[in-house]
This record gives C-alpha cells, sequence and structure tokens, in this order.
C-alpha cells in the first residue's frame, strides 16, 4: 500500500509538506501528537485525527499532508461505506479511464464497461462519466472569460480546475486569488447534478446517496473537502485514484477483467447505468477538443469565435488558431487570429517549474529598482560578443487573456494518481501511450451544444433548491501563515 | 497551551541536583565563562593589527581554570523546559554524569547526552536547541558542543541528533523570530 | 602554510567567500545579512557591502564567469531568508573608450563604483544554503532546506530574467551545496541526507538526476569537481562530510547519445559513479569546504576544527602536504578557497570569526 503512494515519481509536482503542525491547533485527547523531524508514529499510539478541511485551512504544509489524503479517502473507508445503506452512485474522469484502460491493456470503451460492472457488482446504482460535468465547466468558464473580454479585464484569468494549484496559490501566492476563475470543477458539478437526480429519482434524501469519484489526482480528495457556498452536504463523499483503484480490485479479489462477462452494446451500457432524467446521456462519457487536461484553454478560444461570428458578424473563414511553442512541452499558447491580427489567447501551463515562472512573473512590482538604464548599456557593450538572440516568438502565458494550469508536468492525464508505468517502459513513453487512450474517447463538440447545454443547466437549477452560486461557483481566499508561539514551539521546522 | 505532551513527569527537588562542593556563588562560574568570552573577543579583535596568530595568545589564559562538567550543568539545568514550570536539571533531563569534557591542544569538546522526559517527546529538538543556545552564548570559543539523545530514551535518536549538531541547521534556527523567542523564554530562568 | 593578510570583514562568521575569474575581487557572506566585496590585491581596499537587501544571514555567495575580458562583474548572493539576490556594477564612465585590460580592472575595482540589486530571486520555501553559475554564467543553481536544487535561466548580457527551468527533488532533505563542473553542464549537489547527486541535461534539454553517489556516514557540506589541465573522459569529484572524510569520486562522461535509437534506450543515460578513494583523515571535527585546484591538483580542506590541511596526489595516491593548526584563532573555518594574489597561487579562508585570511602554502 504504502508503495502504492510512494513519492518518488513525483518529480516537478507540488509535493505535500513533510509533516503536519496541525494536531497542535486541534484540541486532542491525549499524547498522540507527532510533529518532529521524521519521527515514526509508535504504532500503539493511535494519530491524530486531522480532517482534509484542516489540511485546506492550514498553510503548514504546500498542498497537503498525503497520510491525510489516503486516511479519509482511502478504498478501505470506501468498502466500510458500502456496508452502510446509502444509496451509492459513481463518477469516473476521462483520464482516470485512460489511466486503467492502460494498465489494463483494454480500450477505453471496454474499460467503461468493464469498470460499471464491477461498481454495479459492488453495489453501486448509477455511475457516469465527468463529462456533463465537464461540459458545463467549459461554457460556464468560457463564457465568463468571454464577458471578461468584453468588459475589457485585464488578463490572465487563471484556471482553477486543478486544486493542487489552487491550493498552493492560496498558502503561498495570495496575490494570484483575484485572478482564479470561480468555476466550479467537471468533479464537483457532476457531484452535484449525480447527487440531486439520484435523490428526486429514488425518493432519498440528499445526503443518503453517497458519491464516489474516479479521479487522476490525489488532490481531488482535498477539492471534495471545500465548503459549499450554502454550508450543505457535500458533492463528493470519496475520491479513488486509479492507483487505489487497483488496491481495491486487488483486495476484494476482484479480477476487472471478468470472465463471465460479455461485452455489451457501449452506449446502452452507458444509458443503463446513468439515472433515467441524466441529460445527453449518450454523450456522458464523451471526451473534448484540446489539451488533455479538459481543453479548457482551447475551449475559450473557440467559443470566443464562435460568439464573434454569431453575434459580432466576424466572417467565419478569416480566423485563424496558431500555436505558440513555449521553452518545454509544458508551456504554450494558443492565439485566436481573426484577419492575421491577435484577437484573444490562452495559455497552457502544466507542472510547478512552470508554474513558478508564472506566478513570479504576475507578481505585482516585480521588476527590480533600476535595472533599465543598467541593462541598456550592458546590452551595448556586449553586443560583439552576444549570441545570436533568438528572434523566434516564445509563449508567455502572463500576457494571455486565460491560462489554464495544472500542477502536473503533462497535465491531468499525468496526475499524480495514474498508475505508474509497467516494467520497462520510461515515463515519458508511458505518458504518450495515456494520451493515445484518452484521445480515443469519442468526442463530443460543446462549442455546437451551449445552448442546449446552458437551457439544460438553468432548468436543473429552477427545479432544485439550490442557487447557481451553489452548482456552478466556488470561491478561494488566502490560507493565514500559522504565527502562533505554540506552533513555533512544537510544529516549528528548521 | 493544550494538555501538555508529558503530563506526568519526574521530578527532582532542588536539593537532589548536583553542586558543587567547593565555596563560591553560583555566579561565580558563568561569570567567568563570561570574562573568557570578553577577553576572546577581544583577542580575535586585535588580529586586523597582528600578522601573524602566535600559538601562545590561543591557550594561553585557560589552564588555571578549566571549565569543568559542574559548571556546564550549572549553564544548562537551570534551562525551563517549555510544557512545564521545572528546569532541565529538576526534570533530569540533564544530568551531571552524562557531561564529558574532552581537552585537546586547541579546542575542547563538550558532550552532553541529554535524557528527554519521555521516549516519544517531541520537544526534545527546542530542548535540545534551548541548550545548544545557550552553550553557545556562555562557552568560549575554543569549545565545540556535541549534544545526543541518551542512547534509547528516544524513538529517533539519530534523526535529533543530526539536527542539534548540524551547525548550519541550529545558525538558521537562531535567525527564526519564533523560535528565537519560546528559546528566551526556556532560558529567562538562567542565572 | 604562512598567514599573508588577514582582513576582519565582518562582526559574525562568514559563510562564504568567492572571487572572480578575471578581475582581483572577492566577496563575502556573513551572518551579519550583508555582503562585502574587497580588492584581492596587497591593499586589500573594502570596495563596497552589498546591505539592506536580506533579513537573515548571507549564506553562500558567488561571482558569475565573466562573458569575456569586459564583461562587468555580477554576483549571486543565497540567503536564509529564502532569496537570491543579484548584484552588479553600473558602467563605469568611460567605460566604453577603455581598451586594456590593466585600466579595466583599475576602473572596476574602484570604489565608487555603486554596486546596484539587480534581481531578487523568489521561489524556495525556506533557506537557501548555495548559489552557483555554470561556466557560460547563463545557468544559476540554488540548493534548499526545502530539499530541492533549482536551476535558473537567464540572459548573461542583460540578467534581466531568471527563468526556472528545473525543480530537483531527488533528494531526500536539507540540500546543503551546489556546485557546477568547470567546462560541462553538469551539476553536482550534496545533502543532509548523505549523499551527493549528480545532474545533466536530458535528451528533452531538461535536467535530470543521471547520478548518485552512496558512501558518506554524515551530512556531505561541500564538493568540487576536478579541472584538470588536460580533460580525460572520466570526471573527478572531491567532497567532504561531517564523517570527517574527504573523498574522491570518479565518473563516466555520459555520452551524447544518438537521437535514432528508440527512446527506452536512449534515456538510459545514467552515469557511472564510484569512490576512488579516501583521502587520509587530518580532521577532528566535521569538515565544511574545499577547494581542488585547477593549477596544481591540489585539495585544500577546512572545517569545525579550525585546520586548513592540503592533500596532493602522488602517483594516484593522495597524501597530507601541508597543515595549518588554528587558522583562525579558536574559531570554526566554514569555507576554503584556491586564489591567486598577485599571480601566486593562494589560498582564502573564512571563520566564524569574520576573518578573511590570506595564506601562502
Amino acid at each position: 500500500m504504502s508503495a502504492l503512494l510512494s513519492a518518488d515519481d513525483l518529480n516537478d509536482f507540488i509535493s505535500p509538506g513533510v509533516a503536519c503542525i496541525k494536531p497542535i491547533e486541534t484540541p486532542s485527547k491525549s499524547n498522540e501528537l507527532e510533529i518532529e523531524i521524521d519521527a515514526k508514529p509508535k504504532s500503539v499510539l493511535a494519530p491524530a485525527q486531522i480532517s482534509l478541511a484542516d489540511c485546506l485551512a492550514c498553510s503548514g504544509c504546500i498542498t497537503s499532508a498525503e497520510e491525510v489524503l489516503v486516511a479519509q479517502h482511502s478504498h478501505k473507508e470506501l468498502l466500510k461505506a458500502l456496508e452502510t445503506d446509502k444509496v451509492f452512485v459513481a463518477s469516473v474522469s476521462h483520464q482516470a479511464r485512460a489511466s486503467l484502460a492502460l494498465a489494463y491493456n483494454v480500450d477505453v470503451e471496454q474499460l467503461d464497461q468493464l469498470l460499471i460492472h464491477l461498481l454495479k457488482k459492488m453495489g453501486f446504482r448509477y455511475i457516469v462519466g465527468t463529462s456533463l460535468g465537464r461540459k458545463l465547466s467549459l461554457v460556464n468558464e468560457s463564457n465568463s472569460m468571454i464577458q471578461r473580454k468584453m468588459d475589457k479585464t485585464e488578463g490572465p484569468t487563471l484556471s482553477s480546475i486543478c486544486p493542487g494549484w489552487v491550493l498552493y496559490a492560496e498558502k503561498t501566492h495570495p496575490y494570484i486569488i483575484p485572478r482564479l476563475s470561480n468555476v466550479k470543477s467537471p468533479q464537483q458539478v457532476t457531484g452535484c447534478i449525480l447527487k440531486n437526480l439520484t435523490s428526486e429519482e429514488l425518493n432519498v434524501p440528499r445526503n443518503q446517496v453517497y458519491h464516489l469519484t474516479i479521479m487522476p489526482c490525489f488532490d481531488k480528495k482535498l477539492e471534495s473537502a471545500r465548503p459549499e457556498v450554502d454550508g450543505g452536504t457535500s458533492d463528493v463523499d470519496c475520491v479513488l485514484t486509479p492507483r487505489e483503484v487497483v488496491a481495491l480490485i486487488e483486495e476484494m479479489g476482484y479480477d476487472l477483467i471478468a470472465k463471465d462477462y460479455t461485452f455489451g452494446n457501449t452506449s446502452q451500457v452507458y444509458k443503463e447505468s446513468a439515472p433515467n432524467k441524466w441529460p445527453f446521456v449518450e454523450y456522458a462519457w464523451s471526451n473534448d477538443s484540446g489539451s488533455a487536461s479538459g481543453g479548457y484553454g482551447y475551449t475559450y478560444l473557440r467559443l470566443y469565435q464562435q460568439y464573434l461570428i454569431s453575434k459580432e458578424n466576424y466572417i467565419a473563414d478569416q480566423f485563424e488558431f496558431k500555436v505558440v511553442k513555449g521553452r518545454n512541452a509544458d508551456i504554450y499558447e494558443m492565439r485566436l487570429m481573426y484577419q492575421d491580427t491577435q484577437i484573444a489567447s490562452s495559455g497552457i501551463v502544466n507542472g510547478f517549474k512552470n508554474i513558478q515562472n508564472l506566478v513570479r512573473k504576475l507578481k505585482p512590482g516585480n521588476t527590480v529598482a533600476k535595472p533599465n538604464a543598467l541593462l541598456a548599456r550592458r546590452r551595448g557593450r556586449g553586443g560583439s560578443t552576444a549570441k545570436a538572440k533568438k528572434t523566434s516568438e516564445e509563449a508567455d502565458p502572463s500576457k494571455c487573456d486565460y491560462v489554464e494550469i495544472m500542477a502536473c508536468p503533462s497535465g491531468c492525464i499525468n496526475g499524480g494518481g495514474q498508475i505508474s508505468p509497467a516494467e520497462g517502459i520510461v515515463e515519458k513513453d508511458w505518458i504518450a501511450l495515456g494520451l493515445e487512450k484518452y484521445g480515443s474517447i469519442g468526442k463530443w463538440d460543446v462549442a455546437e451544444q451551449v445552448d442546449r447545454l446552458i437551457e439544460w443547466s438553468n432548468s436543473f437549477v429552477e427545479q432544485s433548491s439550490m442557487t447557481y452560486k451553489r452548482v456552478f461557483e466556488t470561491k478561494f481566499s488566502e490560507v493565514e501563515k500559522v504565527t502562533d508561539a505554540n506552533v513555533a514551539m512544537f510544529g516549528a521546522k528548521w | 497551551m493544550e494538555e501538555p505532551i508529558n503530563a506526568n513527569p519526574t521530578i527532582l527537588s532542588l536539593a537532589q541536583l548536583p553542586k558543587r562542593q567547593e565555596t563560591g556563588s553560583p555566579f561565580s562560574t558563568t561569570l567567568s565563562a563570561n570574562h573568557k568570552l570578553i577577553s576572546n573577543a577581544l583577542k580575535l579583535s586585535l588580529l586586523e593589527e597582528e600578522d601573524e596568530y602566535s600559538e601562545e595568545d590561543i591557550d594561553s589564559d585557560e589552564e588555571e581554570d578549566p571549565i569543568d562538567p559542574q559548571e556546564i550543568f550549572d549553564l544548562i539545568s537551570t534551562i525551563s523546559d517549555p510544557e512545564h514550570p521545572l528546569t532541565l536539571g529538576q526534570l533530569a533531563v540533564v544530568n551531571l554524569n552524562d557531561i564529558e569534557i574532552n581537552t585537546s591542544k586547541y579546542l575542547t569538546e563538550v558532550v552532553i547526552r541529554i535524557t528527554p522526559t519521555i521516549t516519544h517527546c517531541s520537544l526534545a529538538t527546542l530542548i535540545g536547541l534551548g541548550i545548544k543556545v545557550r552553550l553557545i552564548r556562555s562557552l568560549p570559543g575554543k569549545f565545540r558542543v556535541k549534544l545526543l539523545i541518551k542512547e534509547g530514551s528516544h524513538q529517533s535518536e539519530s534523526q535529533v541528533n543530526k539536527q542539534l549538531n548540524d551547525k548550519e541547521r541550529v545558525a538558521a534556527a537562531c535567525e527564526n523570530e519564533q523560535l528565537i523567542e519560546v528559546i528566551s523564554r526556556m532560558l529567562a530562568t538562567c542565572v | 602554510m604562512q598567514l599573508l593578510h588577514s582582513t576582519q570583514a565582518h562582526t559574525g562568521p562568514i559563510w562564504s567567500i568567492t572571487t572572480h575569474a578575471t578581475l582581483p575581487l572577492i566577496a563575502t557572506a556573513s551572518q551579519d545579512k550583508t555582503s562585502k566585496i574587497y580588492s584581492l590585491t596587497s591593499h586589500h581596499n573594502l570596495l563596497t557591502i552589498l546591505e539592506k537587501t536580506h533579513t537573515r544571514s548571507v549564506r553562500s555567495i558567488a561571482f558569475k564567469p565573466p562573458l569575456d575580458n569586459f564583461d562587468l562583474p555580477v554576483l549571486a548572493a543565497g540567503s536564509f531568508d529564502s532569496t537570491i539576490s543579484i548584484w552588479g556594477i553600473d558602467e563605469p564612465e568611460f567605460y566604453a573608450d577603455v581598451e586594456s585590460e590593466s585600466d579595466h580592472e583599475r576602473i572596476i575595482c574602484d570604489p565608487n563604483n555603486e554596486w546596484n540589486l539587480m534581481a531578487l530571486i523568489e521561489g524556495h520555501e525556506n533557506e537557501v544554503k548555495s548559489v552557483a553559475w555554470n561556466h557560460q554564467g547563463n545557468l544559476l543553481a540554488s540548493c534548499s532546506r526545502d530539499k530541492t536544487v533549482w536551476i535558473w535561466e537567464t540572459d548573461q548580457e542583460t540578467l534581466e530574467e531568471f527563468e526556472c527551468i528545473a525543480v530537483l527533488n531527488d533528494h531526500e532533505h536539507d540540500v546543503k551545496y551546489v556546485c557546477w563542473h568547470s567546462t560541462r553542464n553538469i551539476l553536482a549537489s550534496c545533502s543532509y541526507d548523505d549523499t551527493i547527486r549528480i545532474y545533466a541535461e536530458d535528451d528533452d534539454d531538461e535536467f535530470a538526476c543521471v547520478g548518485v553517489l552512496n558512501g558518506h556516514e554524515g551530512t556531505v557540506w561541500s564538493c568540487a569537481f576536478e579541472n584538470p589541465a588536460t580533460p580525460t573522459d572520466k570526471i573527478r569529484l572531491a567532497s567532504v562530510s561531517d564523517d570527517l572524510t574527504v573523498r574522491v569520486w570518479v565518473g563516466t562522461v555520459p555520452e551524447h547519445s544518438d537521437k535514432q535509437l528508440p527512446s527506452s534506450i536512449r534515456h538510459n543515460k545514467e552515469m557511472v559513479w564510484e569512490q576512488e578513494c579516501i583521502l587520509p583523515q587530518a580532521h577532528a571535527f566535521p569538515i565544511y569546504s574545499l577547494s581542488w585546484s585547477a593549477t596544481t591538483g591540489k585539495i585544500a580542506s577546512c572545517g569545525s576544527d579550525g585546520k586548513i590541511v592540503v592533500y596532493k596526489e602522488v602517483d594516484g595516491t593522495w597524501e597530507v602536504e601541508a597543515t595549518h593548526e588554528a587558522s583562525h584563532g579558536v574559531s570554526e573555518v566554514n569555507c576554503i578557497l584556491w586564489g591567486k594574489l598577485d599571480d601566486k597561487e593562494i589560498l582564502i579562508t573564512g571563520g566564524d570569526d569574520g576573518c578573511v585570511n590570506y595564506w601562502q602554502v
């Protein structure tokens, strides 16, 4: 189990802090505080209870304490929950499906069927893909960007879909927070809809519906613990990553590739596993264009283009999409050109290193005291020996309207919870294979469905007892630095 | 503050603590240490004018009054425990028998083995830091203090030992205001 | 070994010293939060104090290798306050007309030159322990107690921007020191986790760990690559540690891999490193610093015991050539460096007494 979580291949991820300082802030019953340098807790002592909400509110670690993530959202917790009389529903992300399909060497559609079969066997009533939630997030994100564009809001707006990145910003770069988009992620939106529809359909209270999500990333567990604006029941009860799903399957002694299972018609299977009122059910597992993190950057440009054509009489064939490379594969820009002039842009930034450079560029007062005069003169003198300046354009996401930011290098397809490369395969090739699987998932062009999606989401909000804000928006705030003297006493790392 | 980590420590009475048998106020030892520190500082500041160190300068005046374990004990046994209104001497965290002094030509090594009050004591590094700071501030420059957790008394001996004897980590900790505030409180009871 | 001169540069301990590759300049980093620059001439003039920038100890300091003979000096300083400062001078008047190297030196070493803060680099979570420039002066490596090694890229002419191009988190603990090879873009880092790690660029031009040197039984405080007069296909690295040993390691030069090969083969470019030898033990307390002379091939070390030790390699065997006790009085010696004073090779040390000492060997 611990090998499953070993962090040795997490190079360039935003890693969690070494030790947690939180226990000393929470009143605790006995001498179980475990806070010193790398000490191993004695097994007889129960570890201090730290909830994910504690992690969110504490500045001790950069993202989260892995142990806590796992303790609260483990497959063991799920097995325990399954013994209760709740109604169980699940949603599965695209990247997790790709990872599992790759690991079990099956097509994604086959994987979907096998997974649905397995989850049903375990007692799950409804299982859906996160496509509906993602498409609504994409539409909301793009529309809010188009609105900003009309308001001439100064960019860039930064995506908040990646919970690792968001938490890092909240804890270490609070000046970034006003730039974060408040559009909820597919996990949360899917969860809200799935819980509401299930509750309504089966006539059970909402809090009796237990929602499992399968996500590429451990930090999605943290996202699920963020408080809702109305303080009500959460939309997600347990988040498992593909790695943990594998552990779960192994522990239960199941075989995912069940011998007794005969593959059915995939769309039929999708339809039968979703709640009756699930909209666009034939597309419940469908994919989107753009990056393998969801395509937020691309979709914004696509929908903006469509908006200009339909509302502002722009000529359709005068548009061009241009991709400008950055200094590495995890940083690039997409530009929407109209009659050879740039009219909108999205940046893609993956991995801690690239995030670093972006946040430093966006820091107010970033420029140093008095470099300019000096620099100009330096340049003059160095001319003779200077190597040829790079003349080609290089991506600069800090100047874009919108930046899609993911904490993991290569984005969500390479999430921290995805299954590690098989023996003898290097990581890079493994990621490429994962991308291939991801790309094999059939697309449903969100641009052609904007009006239908909006129409449906409005009626959904109307019929629910929730506000639009509750369903589709989230909020972020600075995590205050701990300054308490007792913290220094017990938890200070030096 | 919450409940202390070690709620019921064993406490020694003041009378039980080891004392120097000879006459003389407890102040004299610290004073002499301070005196040495000052003379040392003066000595070093003169270096600018002198082109070469003379070896006599370095080890001349300390022969007649070497610092002994009792003196080290007196310096650190009065440090307060961060959790209890008691000193490290009273809690037997520091013991006279666990202080060792090794003298060589130029340097004097002090090896102190501390006994945290409970094996699980997460405060061991903080207490150790307090002792380290106290000795750095009080002893002349020729001393090298090695602080060790007494064998078997702590579950993460080697990690704690390593951190406490890392010069750079200790120096950086001394620039951490929050930590120094706590340390100052611990040292406030020292004479 | 004879003391040539001693400069009481700081009141607090000196953590680090650096000399300029071509100009007679020496800079110090101190616990008193400042750095000072002196002329490395028999006058030992104080040229400037770099202050009011760092809020904690300046732990490490390094002059950038110059681009050419007329490149203005640039300095990087890493601090316990988690930031790195970059310092340079305004171009002196009439500088563009300077032709001869001696005029150049005179003008650059003028105490009237104003040294300015050109950049303050943030990113590390806590104490920066070491900074080092690569031989081309376009890459700056830094390391921290946050267990990471970062590589920053800059345009060495303008130093306009420092862009992070790598965050290497291979070490398990506090990273104490980083150093670059003198002619290749190979980086070494040493750590509280008792290991040394070697990094080089992979096929995608990304820095990655290509070697781990296990052997030390305590914190590895510092390391230095050999810079032999006639380069061979072996690279040697010397390291010093809390375990009282000085070790020499030898590694094979990574071959530039053929991009035609299948990627599964291409990626396998780990360097093979092994311990060549342990130098004769001469220190009684932790060893904090060493320097490997490019001129004579001798290694010098210093540490907590106040001793300077010079080792010489004779027919593949290292022997202690000279030692000097109490080189900074009773103080610990934090850094040692081979340098040139009036064209003669000397040793320079910095200690807890705040002094910079110059030694004839």
